[in-house]
């Protein structure tokens, strides 16, 4: 196969039918458009989700009448159970300094002693930072001796569970969605490129052209078509994220994924597009 | 070469465009194939370049079975095939020399070769010095040799001729006829399809006369 070949007649039907091929290139660039913003909402706030559960931690208050020896067994203890990624300890001493810090001196004035109980923070392991797994630690370390009282985000924690599973189906859903219609749309637009051209596809056929080699030229026009409108896509999504930055509490992170996600899902979109709509005119 | 065993096709399934077509056309032949227009002459083309397939029977042409022949098989069949269009389908945005070399290129031959041959089929038929000119810029006499020198560019066993001299007057259409004649002559087989009386009258051919998808003569 002559790769020269297919090369000039991929740019002859640009020129061939320019209107056309702009309007697939808009087309397609609008299309990227809406995968590349919904994309990067997405990004961004599963980043949110992700922060607020790594806040997510077991707080396991020790008794006051519990060993040196018991306490840093149970500290070895409490990292060997899966799904725990960090144990911190933190002693009666830095409880009172944490309580001054947040509530001022003033509310500790009348107490004498220390009231509060030392403690282990645990950090969880993002696969467990959901409530079942945590529903599992919390059982182990209830079953462990010198333990006052165990204390985690028991609200917080379905709820986060209930949004992520919602959010993602419904990212799943949507992406499959828009990338059909994407698909739908583009080949209908090159269907027209296609259709003004079917003279020459028809000669090509009646020459004993096989088909890969009357489709190639056309695959290849999409595929340029599809990184012409990639390119317009991620250059309007820079400017409005641009523009965006800092209006949306949190909302920052414009990851480069994104364009390489965009250029191939462009290059992919023109190609099968291309492919789609050159079938019909390839029966004879 | 081309053989038409018994062919009707239908496409509704109750008017049939051909209707047991019988006929036998040797290698090296110029047959003539009369009719008037919606005879059934363009239908019969199409199943020779098998484009259409016949709904009972078969057709054989330069040893493919239309009931055999697998779908990536045609295109090797068609390379066989030249085909000549009353209205020259010349491609309006080549030139004379990409036009002719279109049949060469897409059955992946050299470019030096293909370089070649057209300049070879251009001396033939006259058209060197307007190698480079657009079909739009031809005469119509000149644009059917050109689509001639496209059809005969792959070298192939059959030349279809649909109607060649159906846009042009009379004059031209003989020398054309000539043309297709010395063709015929270098030992393609040769089918040409025509409504013209004239040009049969002293062409000492074969004739097949088609009428209402039957072959009567």
């Amino acid at each position: 196969m002559d790769l020269i070949y297919v090369f000039q007649e991929s740019l002859r039907g640009f020129k061939y039918s320019r209107w056309m091929s702009l309007a697939s290139v808009i087309i397609i660039a609008i299309n990227l458009l809406i995968i590349g913003g919904f994309l990067y909402v997405s990004i961004n706030t599963n980043q949110i989700i992700r922060k607020i559960k790594e806040k997510v931690e077991i707080e396991v208050f020790v008794k006051d009448d519990s060993s040196q020896l018991k306490v840093a067994a149970l500290q070895d203890t409490l990292l060997n159970i899966s799904g725990v990624r960090d144990v911190q300890y933190f002693t009666k001493a830095m409880a009172w300094e944490e309580f001054k810090q947040i509530h001022g001196e003033e509310m500790l004035e009348a107490v004498e002693e220390n009231p509060f109980p030392a403690s282990f923070r645990l950090k969880l392991e993002s696969a467990s930072q959901n409530e079942l797994e945590v529903q599992r630690i919390v059982t182990i370390i209830e079953h462990q001796d010198g333990i006052e009282e165990i204390k985690y985000g028991k609200q917080l924690l379905p709820l986060l569970d209930r949004f992520s599973r919602i959010y993602y189906t419904a990212f799943g859903v949507v992406s499959i969605l828009i990338s059909l219609i994407a698909v739908f749309i583009v080949s209908n637009t090159i269907k027209l490129t296609v259709f003004a051209r079917q003279e020459i596809i028809r000669l090509m056929k009646l020459s004993g052209a096989r088909d890969l080699y009357i489709r190639l030229p056309f695959i290849l026009e999409g595929m340029i078509q599809g990184l012409l409108g990639a390119t317009c896509a991620v250059m309007v999504l820079w400017v409005v994220i641009e523009k965006l930055k800092g209006s949306i509490a949190g909302f920052f992170i414009f990851p480069p994924q994104i364009m390489v996600v965009l250029f191939i899902f462009g290059f992919i979109l023109g190609g099968c597009g291309s492919w789609v709509s050159l079938q019909k005119f390839l029966k004879l | 070469m081309i053989k038409f065993n018994h062919v009707t096709k239908s496409f509704d399934g109750v008017r049939s465009v051909l209707n047991d077509v019988n006929f036998f056309v040797e290698r090296g032949e110029f047959v003539f194939l009369i009719g008037h227009t919606g005879a059934g002459k363009t239908t019969l083309f199409k199943h020779i370049y098998m484009e259409e397939f016949p709904t009972q029977g078969q057709v054989i042409v330069a040893g493919y079975n239309s009931n055999t022949i697998r779908k990536k098989e045609i295109p090797y069949l068609r390379r066989k095939i030249g085909i000549v269009f009353q209205d020259f389908k010349l491609l309006k945005d080549r030139n004379v020399f990409e036009n002719v070399a279109l049949t060469l290129q897409v059955a992946d031959n050299r470019k030096k070769n293909i370089k070649k041959r057209v300049f070879h089929l251009l001396s033939e038929m006259g058209l060197s010095h307007q190698r480079n000119e657009f079909p739009q810029t031809l005469s119509g006499g000149e644009q059917q040799r050109v689509s001639i020198a496209r059809a005969l560019a792959a070298d192939p066993y059959i030349l279809l001729a649909d109607e060649p001299t159906g846009n042009l007057d009379l004059a031209v259409a003989f020398d054309i006829l000539e043309l297709l004649k010395q063709v015929n002559a270098g030992g393609t087989t040769i089918l040409m399809a025509t409504h013209n009386p004239e040009l049969i009258k002293n062409a000492h051919s074969r004739i097949l006369e088609i009428k209402q998808g039957t072959i009567i003569r």
